[in-house]
């Protein structure tokens, strides 16, 4: 009982410190997005998480996940992700490549079958390393299968567990090995690459958006520090927002980078141009990619965004 | 009888004991101070109409013949990884006024010896980063260059991806290596410190110099998106790393290490914290860890002499190239060993490692005079090291005009942009109008080692 009060304590602390640090980091997150939109006229990072603890250990490198959960291939948007992981990692001149995290542990920990998911690794690793030439960027890859074994990810689970167990929240098992992942990263000096569906990372909506788990994580480990860029886009106005690095829908109204429906851009956009706002919202995160592309490595062939990023998709794919 | 673990964990303390011993004896100045440099270049021996490797058995009956005159120049011929690969061993060349000339002389000799027995077999040694045809060369029938593959292939992590990029290259495994050739150059230092300084200034100089020499743009019969695709099949096929360290960014004992050496102690450490490949006799325990940690530069301790190799560049197809490589490297590790080489932060020496096998047409980071890291084109980035080559070799009145000669001939490859990497694909792609990819390729790297 006394164990939970203290904890309890503990955590409306950790809530006011949070609440206390989200406000400050409306002022770091601007300070933030002026760097970004020094490069591109276009915003990419809609919010920042920053450390509830002042850490002397330095953050090394960005790392980001990819979704597992379809064979569709990585949406447009996932280039959003890898930008600006490429901008931290200026940032940080550690000269340590980007990681990426293969979530195959976590595919599986909700019913798919392993060598389907085996299959699925085999073709991020080799896509996302395609991106990151295309960037001109070094992309190191670890499987969350690997991980699992390691006695600092066994503690992070274990941590996880606890966490779940006193917040008495129904948490899915992929949501629990995603706080796993965070509080292991954070601890090995990672800086974490997501998304958000909305620019205000603590409110309600979106419960179940990687904020929400990052910011369990946080509880766990205050150094946990991430970076978020804004929702993937879909000419769908029932559907308009998705995950940036993952298409579990049908592919026909969102712009593909890889898979077998990427490119067609022009095609798509007509096809969809009847979606209004969606379509809109859509073809704007591609011209911010382009732009920001442009803008930090070179330029791309084609005489509008929608031309240029099917340059990038060839340049992808070659 | 001990069992194999035993073996090996007596093998990795005792090689402790041995880098223990080395360091007392240096504090003792037991070491003979020498300023010369010797070199190591690796050649494959191809069929001359097919451009297929040959057999181990006719590379061995070649390697027999040969020996004896390369004996006359004080150099050796020996096997390779490779069935089909030689290694070439030169004399120690004193660096002094002529350095020039007599590495010229060394390698002409030793080249046109291994030429003229290899026409008896109808045979080509053939000077590449790598040896692109389809099917990779076998490993020479050896323990040691069975059981060093096979470690990997076993210990690889599941991540390490085989798969070159967006290709559908994937490399075979640890034994895709067999195909890889390089030159290596010994630079005797006359105490630890000169020796760390020569062996920093290699790490640092990695990413350009491997781009300057590129010749490795194929591999498992198809064209590669990398201009020296060598050290990157190394590093995947070698990969054995523990997770941990691959989250915290750090190395294996290919390609780059963590950081520069900061004393003999701390290359040490880097050295033995990798167990132990072979069983080998006690006496070269320390020597075999060091023969299997693949840095672009090592230290190594013979006969009471301090070696750093640098061991940078693909091998290069003509006995004139490979000369150039030799005096341009010789005068950046002179100017490493004079202390004028200013190190730049090992995060740009990474990132111009990474872009090093891309080629020079990628951006390199450089700093500029306020400290500042800037990316400049490959050949911009180049220009310092020819300054530097030219000053290291003037240090020693080394800088005459057979060296200036081999120098701009380098300089002149790399403003013109042309590789010989680049010349390879251009003469692939001719080729490839009239044949299958991995036949193009076999040819054409025939072709223009004849040219060469």
């Amino acid at each position: 009982m006394t164990h939970r009060l203290i904890f309890a304590l503990y955590l409306t602390s950790l809530l006011n410190l949070w609440h206390t640090v989200r406000q400050n980091n409306i002022k770091t997150g601007m300070a933030m997005k002026t760097s970004i939109e020094c490069r591109s006229r276009h915003e990419l990072v809609w919010a920042k998480l920053e450390p509830l603890t002042v850490t002397t250990s330095p953050y090394r490198r960005p790392w980001f996940g990819w979704g597992l959960l379809s064979d569709e291939g990585l949406p447009f948007d996932a280039m959003s992700m890898v930008l600006v992981g490429r901008q931290l990692r200026e940032e940080l001149s550690t000269g340590v490549p980007l990681l990426s995290l293969i979530p195959d542990e976590h595919a599986i920990s909700v019913g798919e079958d392993s060598h389907i998911i085996s299959d699925r690794v085999d073709r991020i690793i080799r896509e996302v390393e395609a991106i990151g030439d295309v960037i001109d960027t070094p992309v190191d890859f670890v499987l969350a299968s690997e991980l699992k074994c390691l006695p600092e990810y066994k503690e992070a689970l274990r941590e996880a567990d606890k966490l779940i167990e006193e917040l008495k929240e129904d948490v899915s098992p992929y949501t629990r090995l995603g706080i796993a992942d965070d509080v292991f990263m954070a601890r090995a000096g990672g800086i974490k690459i997501g998304w958000t569906a909305v620019t205000d990372i603590g409110s309600k909506s979106g419960r179940y958006h990687e904020p929400a788990t990052d910011l369990l994580a946080q509880i766990v480990e205050p150094k946990m520090k991430a970076v978020y860029t804004g929702p993937g886009r879909r000419m769908d106005i029932n559907r308009a927002k998705a995950a940036p690095y993952l298409e579990l829908m049908s592919t026909v109204q969102r712009f593909m980078l890889t898979g077998s429906d990427c490119g067609h851009f022009q095609d798509k956009a007509q096809a969809c141009s009847g979606q209004k706002g969606a379509y809109r919202a859509a073809v704007e995160l591609v011209k911010s990619i382009v732009d920001t592309f442009e803008l930090n490595i070179g330029p791309l062939n084609g005489c509008n965004s929608l031309n240029k990023a099917e340059e990038l998709v060839n340049r992808v794919a070659l | 009888m001990k069992d194999g673990h035993q073996r090996y964990t007596e093998l990795n303390l005792i090689a402790a004991e041995q880098a223990k011993n080395i360091l007392m004896r240096i504090d003792t100045k037991e070491f003979i101070p020498r300023k010369t440099q010797g070199a190591e270049f690796e050649l494959f021996l191809v069929d001359d109409t097919t451009g297929h490797p040959v057999s181990e058995t006719i590379r061995d009956s070649i390697i027999a013949l040969c020996e004896k005159e390369m004996q006359k120049i004080g150099a050796d011929i020996t096997q390779e990884l490779g069935g089909c690969a030689v290694e070439i061993r030169t004399p120690p060349v004193e660096v002094k006024p002529g350095f020039a000339t007599n590495v010229c002389r060394v390698v002409g000799h030793s080249f046109n010896c291994l030429a003229k027995v290899s026409q008896l077999f109808r045979v080509i040694p053939l000077g590449a980063g790598t040896l692109g045809c389809e099917n990779i060369p076998l490993t020479t029938t050896k323990e040691k260059y069975r059981r060093v593959p096979a470690y990997h292939n076993e210990h690889r992590r599941r991540s390490a991806s085989l798969r070159l990029g967006s290709t559908q290259t994937e490399l075979k495994g640890a034994e895709s290596i067999a195909a890889t050739g390089s030159i290596h150059i010994n630079i005797a230092a006359t105490d630890p410190e000169e020796a760390l300084s020569i062996a920093n200034s290699g790490l640092a100089f990695d990413g350009l110099t491997t781009a300057i020499h590129a010749n490795a743009p194929v591999i498992s019969g198809a064209v590669v998106p990398y201009q020296d695709v060598r050290i990157e099949a190394w590093e995947r096929t070698h990969d054995t790393r523990d997770p941990r360290a691959v989250v915290a960014g750090q190395s294996s004992r290919v390609g780059l290490p963590s950081d520069y050496f900061h004393s003999l102690r701390d290359y040490f450490d880097n050295v033995l914290i990798n167990p132990i490949l072979l069983d080998v006799p006690d006496e070269v325990a320390l020597a075999t860890k060091i023969g299997t940690s693949w840095w672009p530069v090592r230290m190594k301790f013979p006969n009471n002499l301090l070696l750093v190799e640098w061991r940078m560049p693909s091998a290069q197809p003509s006995a004139r190239e490979t000369s150039a490589a030799w005096v341009f490297l010789g005068g950046l590790a002179e100017a490493g060993r004079a202390g004028i080489v200013k190190l730049p932060e090992f995060a740009i020496v990474r990132e111009n490692s990474w872009r090093g096998r891309r080629g020079l047409d990628r951006d390199f980071l450089v700093e500029n005079e306020h400290g500042a890291t800037t990316r400049v084109p490959g050949r911009v980035a180049a220009t310092s090291m020819f300054y530097l080559a030219r000053e290291g070799l003037r240090c020693l009145d080394a800088l005459d005009d057979k060296a200036e000669e081999l120098i701009v001939g380098l300089e002149k490859r790399v403003w013109s942009g042309m590789t010989p990497a680049k010349t390879l694909v251009s003469v692939i792609h001719e080729y490839q109008q009239k044949m299958p990819l991995p036949q193009a390729i076999a040819l054409a790297q025939l072709h223009l080692q004849r040219v060469a």
